[in-house]
């Protein structure tokens, strides 16, 4: 199925969840609301003309201008659909984009739907901060209830790869810095 | 059978030959010792309490080091000891049965010692191979058990499988 | 400190055990495998047969920190391995000494500026007893730093120091 048809059909069966579809260009994805985000998947990965069965990644964004975080989810079908597009079929890609207000920033988990997508979204909130609920992989501390964080050291606060990051002054009694000039300014 | 327990060449006595080893075996001893004074005596003492601890590559011990082993090693190794000995055992007869050891084997004489000696080795033998038996039959030979009898359970078994269940159903296929 | 060491003054019989002691030492450096990124490559190649570093008797890596006296912090340091470095650095017996090999461990490297995971130089953690820059130090330049060392044992002593003096016993 072409980025279009992909598109409408999921516009025809999710009607509001889908809030704009971008299927001009080399990313063709559609932006689905964060409530209805999990249906969606389901429907992605069982619809026999759809079958996007690989998660490739998840990626998180950082709409500063926008005050919202985003997760990119880039899907691609291992198999043809059930709509060939010639004579050996066409295994078509496609990505979701799921946009979360920054001071609120959770989303529905999809590992149970993709088992690859644990990881990422471990990932995504450790550098992000986007909370995935439902993830497999959940601990309980001082920053509330979120998936595991899986590069940075647990008991590290904040989230790096956002834009208004400050680097920490120290760490366990480790100085943030060799010596008394910080190469970096703070960040605004 | 009047030859001599021990021949030793001409002009050395037994007295000479103990002193001898009791030297080489305490000089031997006295090296050890004096490397061991002398690291003790130059070596830098610190204490640090990490020293002390159990080493994990850096991380902090989890749990206590010891495992329980596999009850089969046991068994193995009771097995092997026995029938070693019993093979320990047959190589001193064997060598009389054959004939060896004796200065003068007249055919009477080995004849008279053939028939008694294997009766003899054929009753041990006889002994232990019925505890072969009882070993065989009863299992204690097999390495993986047959099912429904006696055997080790998933959750009791020394090697922990993959304890976390697969997570949600196979996607697409 | 142990019986010998600190309680006579320098004198014949001081200097030669000194030079047996310091001899030993500094000829059987044997390292703890401490390769955590690249320079761990160039540690490797330094132990291959073309740069061999087995010829200075530093050849022996041991993979426990209790068998061996040196550490040589090949690769970049984040804070996550800080606290197990500081630990397997605290299991090691005396005497012990520490090369910083490249530039990660020296300062921080590349990652000095945007690396909010980097510590800033193992001598923030660590005492270093020599600095081997480099991304990655060749291995020519690693086995520079190792005769250093070597140098730098050798002038270890184990006399009691005398007031004059301004360096103190190993």
């Amino acid at each position: 199925m072409t980025p279009e048809q992909i598109a409408k059909t999921l516009q025809d069966k999710f009607g509001q969840a889908i809030a704009e579809a971008c299927v001009e260009g080399l990313h063709p994805h559609v932006v689905v609301s964060a409530d209805r985000w999990h249906e969606v998947a389901v429907f992605l990965r069982d619809d026999e003309h759809m079958k996007f069965d690989w998660l490739r990644a998840i990626s998180g964004v950082d709409r500063m201008e926008d005050g919202q975080l985003e997760a990119v989810y880039d899907l691609h079908a291992t198999q043809p659909s059930a709509e060939p597009g010639g004579l050996w079929g066409e295994r078509h890609g496609f990505a979701v984009t799921v946009k979360v207000p920054r001071d609120n920033p959770h989303v529905a988990s999809v590992a149970d739907v993709w088992p690859t997508a644990e990881w990422h979204e471990r990932e995504a909130y450790d550098l992000l901060g986007i909370v995935f609920d439902g993830n497999p992989d959940t601990v309980t501390d001082h920053d509330g209830t979120h998936p595991r964080r899986i590069l940075c050291p647990d008991d590290w606060v904040g989230h790096p790869l956002r834009k208004d990051y400050q680097f920490p002054e120290e760490y366990q009694g480790i100085p943030g810095w060799a010596g008394d000039d910080r190469p970096l300014d703070k960040k605004k | 059978m009047t030859s001599d327990v021990l021949a030793l060449a001409p002009g050395v006595d037994h007295v000479n030959v103990t002193f001898g080893v009791l030297l080489f075996c305490a000089a031997g001893g006295g090296m050890v010792l004096a490397i061991l004074i002398l690291g003790w005596l130059f070596r830098p003492k610190v204490y640090n309490p990490d020293k002390g601890a159990i080493y994990e590559c850096g991380e902090e011990a989890i749990g206590p080091g010891q495992l329980q082993f596999d009850l089969r090693f046991y068994v193995v190794a009771l097995v092997f000891i026995v029938f070693d000995i019993e093979i320990a055992l047959f190589y001193p007869w064997a060598v009389v049965f054959g004939g060896g050891g004796f200065e003068q084997a007249t055919v009477e004489f080995m004849q008279r010692v053939k028939t008694g000696a294997l009766y003899d080795m054929l009753f041990f033998f006889g002994v232990v191979v019925v505890g072969f038996l009882y070993l065989w039959k009863y299992g204690y030979l097999d390495w993986v058990r047959a099912l429904g009898g006696g055997g080790l359970s998933a959750a009791d078994r020394a090697v922990p499988g993959d304890a976390r269940p697969t997570a949600g159903s196979e996607a697409g296929q | 400190m142990s019986f010998m060491v600190n309680r006579f003054e320098e004198g014949l019989m001081i200097t030669s055990v000194d030079w047996a002691l310091n001899w030993a030492r500094q000829c059987s450096l044997w390292p703890v495998t401490f390769g955590l990124a690249c320079c761990a490559i160039e540690m490797m190649a330094t132990g291959a047969d073309r740069w061999d570093i087995d010829r200075f008797g530093a050849g022996a890596y041991r993979p426990s920190p209790r068998q061996s006296d040196l550490m040589i912090v090949a690769g970049t340091v984040t804070y996550k391995m800080a606290s197990r470095l500081v630990r397997l650095f605290n299991q090691m017996p005396e005497p012990k000494w520490v090369i910083a090999m490249g530039a990660c461990t020296v300062g921080g490297g590349p990652y000095y500026k945007y690396g909010y995971h980097v510590v800033k130089g193992i001598d923030l953690i660590l005492p270093v007893d020599v600095y081997v820059p480099g991304c990655p130090p060749r291995p020519e330049s690693l086995l520079e730093g190792l005769l250093r060392l070597r140098d730098k044992i050798a002038h270890n002593t184990i006399a009691k120091a005398s007031p004059s003096q301004s360096e103190s016993a190993a």
